[in-house]
């Protein structure tokens, strides 16, 4: 387990390295200069080519690039050109905001697909199985950005339960940080609900008529126990795997979600940089999202070994 | 002690409903055993498990007939009721040992849930008569197997597993739905061996569903044959195996090889395909594969007539009459064998 988890975090390297090749170059080619952002449309040419050298941007592109990897690899990730503050303690700054919404829309989605799906599951004979299928669908495809709209002008507007927009460190308090994360959080877990639900009825529905769950009943366990216990722990093993890639992807969404709610995290960081064509910030965000994504497939990856004892990393 | 009495168990399909057990009635005595046998479809399985109500319901229902255990109907409890008997009064083990015990669960909590489920005991005495369970099952090294995952297991010593979680609530009868099917002969023989020891050990019934006359031989005390979801013939094992009068056991017996046969005579199959479960034929069911099939057959539905003490059967048929037509037909095929 070990050895195979270290094989795997050594793997990381050459993926960040195409990454950072991918987002290096796509950055760069963008059209628009930085030096022109920051000195404005009016300034000299002298001062632009004195601020690109400074900047090292009249470097060639490939020299550029190797100078940031060589300066990644030794944990620094260079500086902002818009506030020149490293680009590392930028991006730790706006961690805690992006992983807060992260956090408690996870527990908004298991709290609430997985009691739904055990429920479906356990009234699958009845009407209420199609229903849920309705509701998973609509759930799972509704845009969250009209979907937060939607909620900020019912729950935050007419209804003022909530507040529309902000953010407060839990250092503040925990129920002002979790009052204002309510909204952005449910509504980033909104499409996950709809999909680890389905997920986990699909899951679930296949192995209550295996020959297994058959011998649980024959032992004259409750049904209840069938499902919760038998049923559950089987269906679990797939749905990790959508768990996983929903994690990863609620960072993404989190981009639109922290515009909307003016929250000020990672993705509101993405997106200012790539307005002020800040390459440093840009570049880190994306690696350090990249990171992010690979850790969580790992973990993933040994979560399985735990789910499942066929399963075993050696 | 256990009595099914004209069950009909159907099963509502968009084709229409299918009679997979239609007026079964049997019973069954303290530390018997007795064996259902039949081809596939025939509706064994279905019947046993009727018997422990675990057939998925819908589409699975019961019209009519009555499942006596202890003088108590159990079409009629209520779930509580029933998950009482299950286990508990009556066991039952299934067909493939590969995937009827939980994958992601230890051996020895599969074990302690069923002992648990029936007993209020500690955790402690519960892993201790786990590991008993596990010695009478013949396991080696039951301490250090409790721990071991199912896929750690062959698929002889799953079965085993299986019995032993059969055997946790000391149940008076065990139903067994092909046990040994799955597995290779050396195992098969094991197994049958086990279920034996067992029956003797703690005076068990069994109900063996099976499709291997050979295990019926050994193991059966009675036997049931089941053609189309109806007993078609009971009888002791020398009734069924020498005295057969119903041309469906006899034809099931000579389509097997025997070890006292020429090698080079022919095993004869038995012709056509089961009958239809969902639209019945009028008249005897068998009577289109049947090789002495005669137009009163298709008009008269057969049902089980004395042959002997304890020996019935289901055929128009008198004994004298069926062993005129052996005859003949044992002649004709000597012919066209001289031919």
């Amino acid at each position: 387990m070990l050895q195979y988890t270290i094989r795997r975090l050594i793997s990381i390297i050459p993926v960040m390295l195409v990454v950072s090749i991918i987002v290096f170059m796509i950055v760069h080619l963008t059209p628009g200069n930085p030096a022109y952002l920051i000195l404005g449309e009016d300034s000299s040419k002298e001062a632009v080519q004195q601020l690109e050298e400074q900047l090292g941007l009249n470097q060639p592109i490939v020299i550029q690039f190797f100078d940031w990897v060589t300066n990644v690899f030794k944990g620094d990730l260079g500086e902002s050109v818009y506030s020149s503050e490293p680009v590392l303690s930028i991006i730790l700054d706006r961690i805690g905001p992006t992983f807060s919404v992260m956090l408690v829309s996870m527990i908004f989605t298991l709290v609430i697909a997985i009691p739904i799906a055990i429920f479906v599951v356990w009234k699958r004979q009845t009407v209420l199985d199609p229903l849920f299928i309705s509701a998973s669908l609509l759930g799972a495809s509704i845009p969250e950005f009209w979907f937060a709209m939607l909620l900020v002008l019912g729950l935050g507007v007419s209804i003022p339960i909530f507040p529309v927009a902000g953010y407060i460190p839990i250092a503040e308090g925990f129920l002002p940080w979790l009052h204002h994360l309510i909204l952005p959080a449910f509504v980033l877990a909104t499409v996950e609900i709809g999909l680890i639900s389905r997920m986990l009825r699909d899951g679930m529905l296949e192995a209550v008529n295996q020959d297994y769950t058959k011998t649980a009943r024959a032992k004259g366990i409750k049904e209840s126990a069938v499902l919760m216990k038998h049923v559950f722990a089987n269906a679990l093993i797939p749905t990790t795997t959508v768990i996983g890639v929903t994690i990863a992807g609620l960072l993404g969404g989190t981009v639109i979600i922290e515009t909307i709610f003016t929250i000020p995290g990672i993705g509101q960081l993405l997106i200012d940089s790539i307005h002020r064509r800040d390459y440093p910030v840009i570049q880190g965000v994306v690696l350090f999202i990249a990171v992010i994504y690979v850790i969580i497939n790992l973990l993933v990856d040994l979560l399985y070994g735990l789910l499942d004892p066929r399963i075993r990393y050696d | 002690m256990l009595e099914v009495k004209n069950l009909k168990t159907y099963i509502d399909t968009e084709n229409g409903t299918v009679k997979a057990v239609d007026d079964v009635s049997f019973q069954i005595k303290a530390g018997e055993t007795i064996c259902i046998v039949g081809e596939s479809g025939s509706g064994k399985s279905v019947l046993a498990h009727s018997v422990m109500q675990l057939n998925p319901s819908p589409p699975v229902f019961h019209p009519e007939g009555e499942i006596i255990f202890e003088g108590k109907n159990l079409l009629n409890v209520n779930e509580k009721e029933l998950r009482r008997v299950r286990g508990k009064e009556i066991s039952m083990i299934f067909q493939d040992p590969m995937s009827s015990l939980n994958p992601v669960f230890r051996v020895g909590d599969q074990l302690i849930e069923a002992i648990r489920s029936h007993e209020k005991v500690s955790k402690k005495a519960a892993k201790k008569r786990a590991f008993e369970l596990l010695t009478d099952v013949g396991i080696p090294d039951p301490e250090r197997r409790l721990h071991d995952y199912p896929h750690q297991f062959s698929g002889g010593m799953r079965q085993r597993v299986l019995i032993a979680i059969a055997l946790a609530g000391r149940p008076k009868v065990l139903i067994a739905d092909e046990p040994t099917t799955a597995l290779d002969v050396t195992i098969q023989a094991q197994i049958l061996e086990l279920m034996r020891s067992i029956q003797k050990k703690y005076g068990t019934a069994i109900i063996l569903i099976t499709h291997d006359l050979g295990v019926v031989a050994q193991i059966a005390d009675r036997v049931l044959v089941m053609y189309s979801g109806r007993i078609v013939e009971k009888g002791s094992v020398s009734d069924i195996f020498y005295r057969s009068t119903m041309p469906y056991t006899w034809s099931l017996l000579r389509s097997l090889p025997r070890i006292d046969s020429d090698a080079s005579e022919r095993l004869i199959p038995i012709q056509g395909q089961p009958s239809n479960l969902i639209e019945r034929p009028k008249g005897c069911h068998f009577e289109p594969r049947c090789p002495f099939a005669t137009k009163a057959c298709l008009e008269i539905d057969p049902s089980l007539t004395k042959r002997g003490e304890g020996h019935w059967a289901a055929c128009i048929l008198s004994e004298e009459e069926f062993s005129k037509k052996k005859q003949e037909l044992e002649v004709n095929a000597q012919k066209g064998v001289a031919k």
